[in-house]
């Protein structure tokens, strides 16, 4: 149904009839005690719990941003810097002849590129690609579902017991 | 779906926002029941709410003559609910039987069944049209303005149909409440062996399974919440056995 159909229909009509018939002693009342989910002591520690979630999946998503970040910047200076060195490679291998270089100095360029390149990957590999902090808040976020879960297991025993 | 009355009964310049409306426009589910009941509580009585806030009427309607204005060759209308604000009053108003060609798809359902769907759907459509006074009643309504619920929306319509049901979930399901439900389901009962129980939690919340389905499905798709939870499913229509968080 849309608005057309509307638009055809005497609006006023619909007004009139709305006026009409209505039963307002039927209401849909609950017929069921309202329950609380506790005990506020429980009510606490689940909004703790709650936060602590909360909190985390917000520092996971702003680490990963950052770290995606770092890493695509860190690649792309790479790149450009490697590029660099690779285009004086090969012009030095073109006209090593003709300006006299040795062996030995291309061979010491070489070496220099191949560290350096090895050198970013290990700065990559410690600051972009490290989930040491990832690995820690999952951690936490595993003790404080587990200790809830205790927490609650415990209360239902006593709850039990009693 | 929205018609403009402004030609029947307009407001004068000046005139003040109707009451209720003041204690509606803009704010959230939350803050409704902050304000009005208990976000920690279940099920969640939504007469208490609209008796609480005041200027509100109730109502129960047999919608069949609107529904014959309002019906297309071969596209039935079906209107469940209807939300009136007036000077200085809001009336929701919200059908008084199930639809009976929805009603003999349940075949197997009691009457006492049948009668406690209605009373849950009544509920949710409540919690549906105070959603529309919340989101969708400009603050500076000056006109009377009514809105009606109906099962066969069009599209220009449907996204605020949809956002109005997910403020009425908010409202009747808390997310606090799902939350120590899943947390600790043998304690409230909401469990079948290892799966939760949507029925059981439908109950609990006094609402129709497929609207805690609904909700479930939401809270899951985009809050990226219960994850590893099996649901139970068995007993609703057009969802499979189960799904999973």
């Amino acid at each position: 149904m849309d608005n057309s159909v509307l638009k055809e229909v005497t609006e006023s009509k619909i007004n009139d009839n709305l006026t009409e018939d209505i039963n307002s002693g039927n209401t849909p009342n609950i017929d069921k005690e309202t329950k609380s989910i506790k005990d506020r002591s429980e009510e606490t520690y689940l909004d703790i719990v709650q936060d602590v979630v909360k909190n985390s999946k917000k520092n996971l998503t702003t680490i990963h941003e950052e770290k995606l970040d770092l890493r695509n910047r860190l690649i792309e200076f790479c790149l450009n810097i490697l590029s660099v060195q690779m285009l004086f490679l090969i012009i030095f291998l073109l006209l090593s002849k003709a300006i006299g270089l040795s062996d030995n100095v291309l061979s010491v360029y070489m070496t220099a590129v191949f560290v350096e390149t090895l050198g970013s990957v290990i700065v990559m590999v410690k600051y972009a690609f490290k989930s040491d902090e990832e690995v820690k808040i999952i951690d936490i976020l595993n003790a404080v579902v587990k200790n809830f879960q205790k927490y609650s297991d415990t209360k239902n025993d006593d709850e039990q017991t009693s | 779906m929205i018609i403009d009355f402004s030609h029947l009964n307009k407001r004068f310049k000046g005139d003040f926002m109707c009451k209720p409306l003041e204690k509606l426009v803009g704010k959230s589910a939350e803050y409704l029941l902050d304000s009005y009941s208990n976000k920690y509580s279940y099920p969640i009585d939504i007469v208490e709410i609209v008796n609480r806030i005041g200027g509100i009427t109730l109502g129960s309607k047999n919608f069949s003559k609107i529904d014959e204005m309002l019906s297309e060759e071969g596209k039935p209308a079906h209107v469940i609910g209807a939300v009136r604000v007036l000077d200085d009053e809001v009336q929701i108003i919200y059908a008084d039987a199930l639809d009976k060609e929805k009603d003999s798809q349940y075949p197997g359902m009691t009457k006492e069944q049948k009668q406690e769907k209605l009373r849950r759907r009544q509920r949710f459509t409540i919690a549906h049209e105070l959603a529309h006074c919340c989101l969708h009643i400009n603050a500076n309504q000056k006109k009377n303005y009514i809105e009606l619920r109906s099962e066969n929306i069009g599209i220009e319509d449907e996204n605020k149909e949809k956002i109005a049901n997910i403020f009425a979930g908010e409202l009747l399901m808390p997310r606090y409440v799902i939350d120590a439900f899943i947390l600790n389901p043998i304690k409230y009962g909401v469990n079948i062996g290892e799966e939760i129980s949507v029925t059981k939690m439908a109950d609990a919340f006094l609402v129709n399974n497929h609207t805690m389905y609904e909700r479930l499905k939401y809270l899951i798709n985009n809050d990226g919440l219960y994850v590893g939870v099996n649901f139970n499913t068995d007993g609703i229509s057009d969802t499979g056995d189960s799904f999973n968080g």
